[in-house]
């Protein structure tokens, strides 16, 4: 038996099956995917269910109507079209690196160089079964010549996993149509009066006797019907860029149908950076609203993950609490890949009791408060105040820090840690009558309150200069920071900054 | 049902529910987290206890609620664990952590309101991962504070309790209901010499007032076994005020 070193991933019905990824149940209803948006546009795909009814490829709008009042009509749609062939194309992708994109709803790997004992049915079978959760049924079949791998695919409706692997080339094609093969139109016609209506019948011929009387059409023709294509694919090189945009004319209002649609991206492109080996590192997400503005948030997560659950848990969260002015009529989801990164963790640290749970916490609480607020503490290497980033937790080397600082306690700081006041009060300064007072604000500041202020300074320390960066014009700064008590208790740092002059209250010590 | 089976029937429920209720109310042993500070681990026999809430009132300014985060920092690092620190007034300052290297024990969120707090400090409770949990609410306008209802709490404490972690929530005010089993009272604000000491010292100097500690509930004595008492009524009528046989545990806050 040769070795089938083709395989072709068919979309039935591509159309059709695109729109309904977007549309839950539609698949159950009598649908009609009308070709253009023209008046008299023809069908050009339909659901069983409109099938059941009489309506078929080819009709018009009214005459399928005619046959089936309750049909749902609907135009192509170019976006979800685009999206599902990215998918698919992704799909072949995860078989073998050499991907044709043959046609819409159509793709043809060549599996040549795969290692011999690779369970190629069952990784085949997997795939389907993985994008049917997706929303988009495939047929695969398999051969030594890719076109009679697109013909095994057309039929493989009915086979076992919707795969149809050929084994004898010949025996196959002797009775597949010949208008598979989309011959010229005169060609078709002469074959047609000839009597020749499949593969097998032209095969049969004598091809010197074809290639006499139809020339370099004919032969071409007998070739395919023989199944003795020569051609190469047209390779795809993979694709880098990670992002989706989905759009509708009747804006969604309500979060649930919105989340419909969220999770069949998010589904979409996990598939294609895993089948890539790479995890999510950040994602960018932007709703298209009724009035042409846009809401836009980044996420980065502390742990970079490839699990759709845990992506669509953390955007879920988030979206419970955006509102927007008008109603939202497109989703545009960008996820940027990282490699992941090979850690070797020490044998004698502590382990994470349920890492799969801490990514999926960490994530989710970015859902709630916002990109850039989540993670461990480090401090910039300047004096500048206030100055340190967020970086994700370091689970194995963090639990080991503990051999960092030596098995002693370190040696005891001195002074009280400090509250900032995010962003600084800012204060009038009496230094005659040692008094605070707030400075003159629109609005209020609401923490001034908290302060009792205007307030007596029983006592201070201080001034200490701090500076920096002296030699940029535009990043220099100085203050002078004292240290105060109020009458009525409580520590305090106080800055008056250089060379404005202005007072300012960073906090307070406890 | 005649007087005596109804009788004994009565004197069978009140025993009943007199062992549930010392069960639920017996100081049994209760695992704790060392703070570091005497004053605080002492009262509460040893620390924070496991599996609970603990309410640190931060009446005053500057009465070392700030320190005691840092001791709760501590604590992490001794345990090799993590702290994660809910910041409802983002007002948690990297700089003054020493040496810097405890940092890498803190998960810190870093929220905008007491609604994120709380959604975060669910979450956290909720993630085995995180054994000790600190909830800021200092510095929140009151008007927050105020919307936040009783039975969060209680939700919180059924969350940490059986996952044996520590949720220590530091408030303005007293805040939290009967669902916390420690409250911590800071009153006394540091004097501005506290900032030359070492915080060691400063640890030791710390007096908090502790309203509740763990195993502080009183019962009352139990019924003796053997024939009911001789004023056992026919029905129980309740809310009586007088007369009437002794009413079951009455739970007393110590």
């Amino acid at each position: 038996m040769p070795a089938r070193r083709y395989a072709a991933l068919l979309a039935p019905d591509f159309a059709l099956q695109a729109i309904a990824r977007l549309e839950r149940g539609l698949m159950e209803k009598p649908v009609a995917v009308l070709a253009d948006t023209s008046r008299k546009a023809l069908i050009l795909q339909v659901s069983a269910a409109a099938q059941a009814a009489g309506v078929a490829p080819g009709l018009t709008a009214t005459q399928a109507l005619t046959r089936c009042p309750d049909l749902v009509l609907r135009h192509r749609h170019p976006a979800a079209e685009t999206a599902a062939q990215r998918l698919l194309r992704d799909a072949a992708f995860a078989l073998a690196p050499r991907v044709e994109a043959t046609a819409e709803g159509l793709c043809t790997v060549d599996l040549q160089g795969l290692p011999a004992g690779l369970p190629l049915r069952r990784r085949i079978a997997g795939l389907i079964e993985r994008l049917a959760g997706q929303g988009l049924h495939l047929q695969a079949g398999l051969a030594d010549h890719p076109d009679t791998a697109r013909y095994a695919a057309l039929h493989a409706a009915a086979a076992p996993d919707r795969l149809l692997a050929v084994a004898d080339t010949s025996a196959f094609l002797a009775d597949l149509p010949l208008s598979l093969a989309n011959p010229e139109p005169t060609l078709a016609e002469l074959l047609q009066r000839w009597g020749l209506r499949t593969f097998g019948d032209l095969a049969r011929l004598p091809r010197a006797e074809i290639g006499l009387r139809l020339g370099r059409p004919g032969l071409e023709l007998w070739d395919h019907a023989a199944g003795r294509t020569r051609r190469l694919l047209r390779l795809l090189a993979p694709p880098c860029l990670y992002e989706e945009l989905i759009e509708w004319e009747n804006g969604i209002e309500t979060l649930e149908p919105l989340l419909f649609i969220l999770r069949r991206l998010v589904d979409q492109l996990t598939l294609r950076i895993a089948n890539a080996h790479h995890l999510v590192g950040t994602i960018r997400l932007r709703l298209l609203l009724e009035d042409h503005s846009g809401y836009e948030q980044r996420f980065q997560l502390p742990e970079p993950t490839a699990d759709p659950d845990t992506l669509f848990r953390m955007l879920h969260t988030h979206l419970e609490s955006v509102r927007t002015d008008t109603a939202v009529t497109g989703l545009k989801l960008r996820f940027i890949p990282v490699c992941p990164s090979a850690r070797q963790q020490g044998l004698f640290e502590a382990d994470l009791r349920n890492p799969t749970r801490f990514a999926d916490t960490l994530a989710r609480l970015i859902g709630i408060v916002g990109d850039g607020r989540v993670g461990s503490p480090r401090l910039e290497n300047t004096h500048r105040p206030d100055r340190f980033t967020l970086v994700p937790l370091e689970t194995a080397s963090a639990l080991g820090a503990a051999d960092a600082l030596g098995d002693s306690e370190p040696p005891p700081p001195v002074g009280l840690p400090l509250r900032r006041f995010r962003p600084p009060i800012p204060v009038r300064v009496f230094p005659g009558r040692r008094t605070l007072a707030p400075a003159a604000s629109e609005p209020p500041d609401p923490r001034v309150a908290a302060l009792d202020l205007p307030a007596r300074i029983r006592d201070w320390r201080g001034p200490w200069r701090a500076s920096g960066e002296w030699w940029e014009s535009d990043r220099r700064w100085a203050r002078d920071e004292w240290d105060v008590e109020l009458a009525g208790g409580g520590l305090y740092r106080l800055v008056q900054t250089l060379p404005d002059g202005r007072w300012f209250i960073e906090g307070t010590y406890g | 049902m005649d007087r005596h089976t109804r009788r004994d029937a009565f004197a069978r429920l009140r025993r009943q529910l007199d062992a549930r209720s010392r069960a639920a109310t017996s100081p049994v042993e209760t695992p704790v987290l060392a703070t570091g500070i005497p004053g605080i681990d002492a009262p509460l026999g040893g620390g924070l206890p496991l599996g609970a809430l603990s309410e640190i009132v931060c009446g005053v300014p500057s009465g070392g609620g700030q320190l005691l985060l840092l001791h709760l920092l501590h604590a992490a690092r001794r345990a090799h664990r993590f702290l994660a620190l809910v910041d409802a007034a983002d007002s948690f300052d990297p700089q003054s952590v020493e040496p810097s290297g405890l940092l890498r024990h803190l998960l810190w969120v870093r929220c905008r309101d007491a609604r994120q707090a709380l959604q975060a400090a669910d979450l956290l409770a909720r993630d085995p991962n995180f054994g000790l949990l600190a909830l800021d609410l200092r510095d929140r306008p009151e008007s927050e504070l105020r919307r936040i209802r009783s039975t969060a709490w209680y939700r919180l404490q059924r969350i940490v309790e059986p996952a044996g972690g520590v949720l220590a929530v530091l408030t303005p005010r007293r805040l939290l209901p009967a669902a916390a089993r420690a409250r911590i009272r800071l009153e006394r604000p540091l004097p501005l010499t506290a900032l030359a000491m070492e915080q060691r010292d400063l640890a030791e100097q710390l007096t908090p007032h502790i309203d509740r500690a763990p195993g502080s509930l009183s019962w009352s004595t139990p019924l003796p076994a053997g024939a009911p008492p001789a004023d056992t009524p026919d029905y129980i009528q309740l809310n009586s005020g007088t007369g009437g046989p002794s009413t079951p545990a009455v739970f007393a806050a110590g």
